[in-house]
């Protein structure tokens, strides 16, 4: 400990003094401002009628919407159970009429009325009506095709959000204002889609932190240290991790004066943390995951720059539905993404979250935290064997 | 001598094989069930892998300090960065290529697709080969410029994320890159990075003239 603790101090100085950290705070803080000022500099959340009235009606003509398009699903009010029964079967039964030729309306029709599977979440009633029909209109080597309606992939038919009147909305978002702190909403927004920002800048960062070491020179001399590879390894590591953390944790500070100077001007209700405690809870623990990845790859392959591609693309595809062959939507989430997106959750942020919520998050957090362990120690491994050739 | 520079650029094949092979698993990870589609997934992600392939082409030398010493005429270094970024550039295109047939193979829809004829698809790889140009370009130029890769890389992809998430580069003409047979003036958008993309080699080769390397 009375070289660990000094060593991972020595080596947080140094990543502290990379240019490249200091540039990808600007830039990060940048892009997340960019795409949540919307909410920190508009109207937000109580707009004017005029202003609802037109995203309203841009929402139903599909034309550009003014200023608060990014804001959509706040302002949208739940439907009913039934509500949504009718808007997800009809769109369903238009998507068997357009891809196996079924008679559309006459099928939509059928089901509504006689209320197929609308008692329970397995469709399989409707799907085997459906099916049936479109056995008799396409061939057979097409019917492979058919895709089922399930539990799982049903919200990708219709919608269990409409768009209320001026009255209904803003009465919705004073009730959600009442239950929650509105910096807590914005502290959920930076998780959701700030973390994704901060995660690629973390994916150069860290593939820095070795890349010295890596080079045959340096190699030879650091056999003259006496510190164990487990110490060099884990220090580097630490060292690197502090800094880029305290690089969210500035970027979460310039935020959360933003929100605060937005929330004061608007007379509502803000908390100092409220950015903050998303930002280590939701955030830090993917970035150390993301390090530790790094690390082990550096030490497999003398730097981590090649594996930069791979964890943007496993990014960019855990905020997205995967699919199978058929184009069918599997899934929203997997357990092994290497973020979960708090929106993929909730359809609208606003929404004060239960504490279930987080509970049910805890599972994939464990899951980082295991990931982070195995790779480091495969680093250790790994670089004990070079140091023994 | 191509055959030395090929020697030089891939003197470290795992490193090469990793990021090209990343293109690869494109198909597995982002749905592209029409043409139009799998040529949209292929112009947005294979920047990455160009932006850190490219990167160090030039780079080998600062990092080996043989920039002066070895290619020390000016016509000489020119000619040896041209090979090595055309190199790469090809091999880009060639997995492109490769990643649109593992769509094809992967996705049916592909094949009773009304686009699936040879000019649309021509096109779209124009398109493609446009953008892994510009990013190339601008990853390799940056990196030659502050003789560090590692901000070669970044200025790319912190562009990239630019491209992907921010509403004013998406949707404002000529601005917006990713547009591959969405608007009628995406010809002359991917035409006009190209040749954004020619200008950063311009300076690119202005860059690596200089001597002595401090």
């Amino acid at each position: 400990m009375k070289t660990f603790l000094p060593f991972i101090w020595v080596n947080c100085r140094h990543s502290l003094k990379n240019p490249v950290l200091w540039i990808a705070l600007l830039v990060c803080t940048a892009i997340i401002f960019a795409m949540l000022a919307d909410i920190l500099t508009g109207p937000f959340p109580m707009v004017d009628e005029a202003l609802y009235t037109e995203w309203a009606q841009s929402l139903q003509e599909n034309a550009p919407p003014p200023r608060i398009r990014s804001l959509m699903m706040e302002y949208m009010i739940r439907s009913s159970d039934w509500d949504t029964y009718v808007s997800r079967i009809r769109d369903y039964c238009r998507f068997c009429e357009i891809n196996f030729q079924i008679p559309g309306e006459a099928a939509f029709n059928h089901i509504i009325e006689n209320r197929l599977s609308f008692a329970d979440d397995n469709w399989d009633t409707v799907t085997k009506y459906l099916y049936s029909l479109a056995e008799q209109t396409v061939p057979a080597e097409r019917l492979a095709y058919f895709v089922p309606l399930q539990a799982e992939t049903a919200r990708n038919f219709g919608g269990s959000l409409h768009v209320g009147s001026y009255e209904e909305a803003m009465a919705q978002v004073q009730s959600y204002l009442s239950l929650s702190r509105y910096s807590e909403y914005v502290g959920r927004r930076i998780g959701d889609i700030g973390g994704l920002v901060l995660l690629f800048a973390c994916f150069v960062l860290f593939s820095m932190t070795f890349s010295r070491e890596s080079a045959p020179e340096m190699f030879e001399l650091l056999h003259v240290k006496r510190i164990s590879p487990a110490v060099f390894v884990w220090g580097k590591y630490l060292g690197s991790s502090l800094a880029v953390v305290f690089m969210g944790f500035l970027s979460m500070t310039i935020l959360t004066g933003i929100t605060a100077y937005h929330c004061i001007r608007q007379g509502m209700d803000w908390g100092i943390l409220d950015l903050y405690k998303y930002y280590f809870a939701w955030v830090v623990p993917s970035m150390l995951m993301v390090g530790a990845i790094m690390t082990a790859f550096t030490m497999l392959c003398r730097t981590g720059i090649p594996l930069i591609p791979l964890l943007f693309f496993w990014v960019f595809a855990g905020t997205q539905s995967v699919t199978d062959g058929k184009g069918t939507t599997i899934a929203k989430q997997f357990f092994w993404n290497i973020t979960v997106r708090i929106s993929s959750f909730h359809d609208a942020l606003f929404v004060p979250l239960e504490q279930s919520f987080y509970l049910s998050i805890l599972p994939h957090k464990l899951f980082q935290a295991a990931v982070l362990f195995f790779c480091m120690t495969i680093a250790v491994l790994l670089y004990e064997q070079q140091k023994i050739k | 001598m191509l055959r030395f520079q090929w020697k030089i650029l891939f003197s470290s094949w795992p490193k090469t094989a990793i990021a090209l092979g990343s293109a690869l698993c494109i198909p597995f990870l982002f749905r592209g069930d029409t043409v139009f589609r799998a040529l949209y997934q292929m112009d947005l992600y294979l920047t990455i892998p160009a932006a850190v392939l490219m990167a160090e082409l030039f780079h080998l030398e600062y990092a080996h300090r043989t920039a002066e010493i070895l290619y020390c005429t000016r016509r000489r270094k020119s000619v040896l960065f041209l090979q090595r970024f055309v190199t790469a550039y090809v091999l880009l295109l060639a997995v492109s290529v490769l990643v649109f047939l593992e769509y094809s193979l992967l996705y049916e829809g592909i094949r009773w697709d009304e686009n699936r004829n040879a000019g649309y698809i021509l096109q779209g790889f124009a398109g493609i080969a446009g953008t892994l140009f510009f990013f190339g370009a601008l990853s390799v130029t940056v990196t030659d410029l502050t003789k560090n890769y590692f901000m070669g890389i970044g200025a790319a992809l912190a562009l990239f994320l630019l491209f992907y998430y921010l509403p004013a580069f998406r949707n404002t003409p000529l601005i917006s890159l990713f547009t591959l047979h969405q608007t009628t003036g995406w010809p002359l958008c991917k035409l006009f990075y190209t040749a954004l993309g020619l200008l950063l080699l311009w300076i690119n080769d202005l860059c690596i003239q200089k001597s002595p390397v401090k």
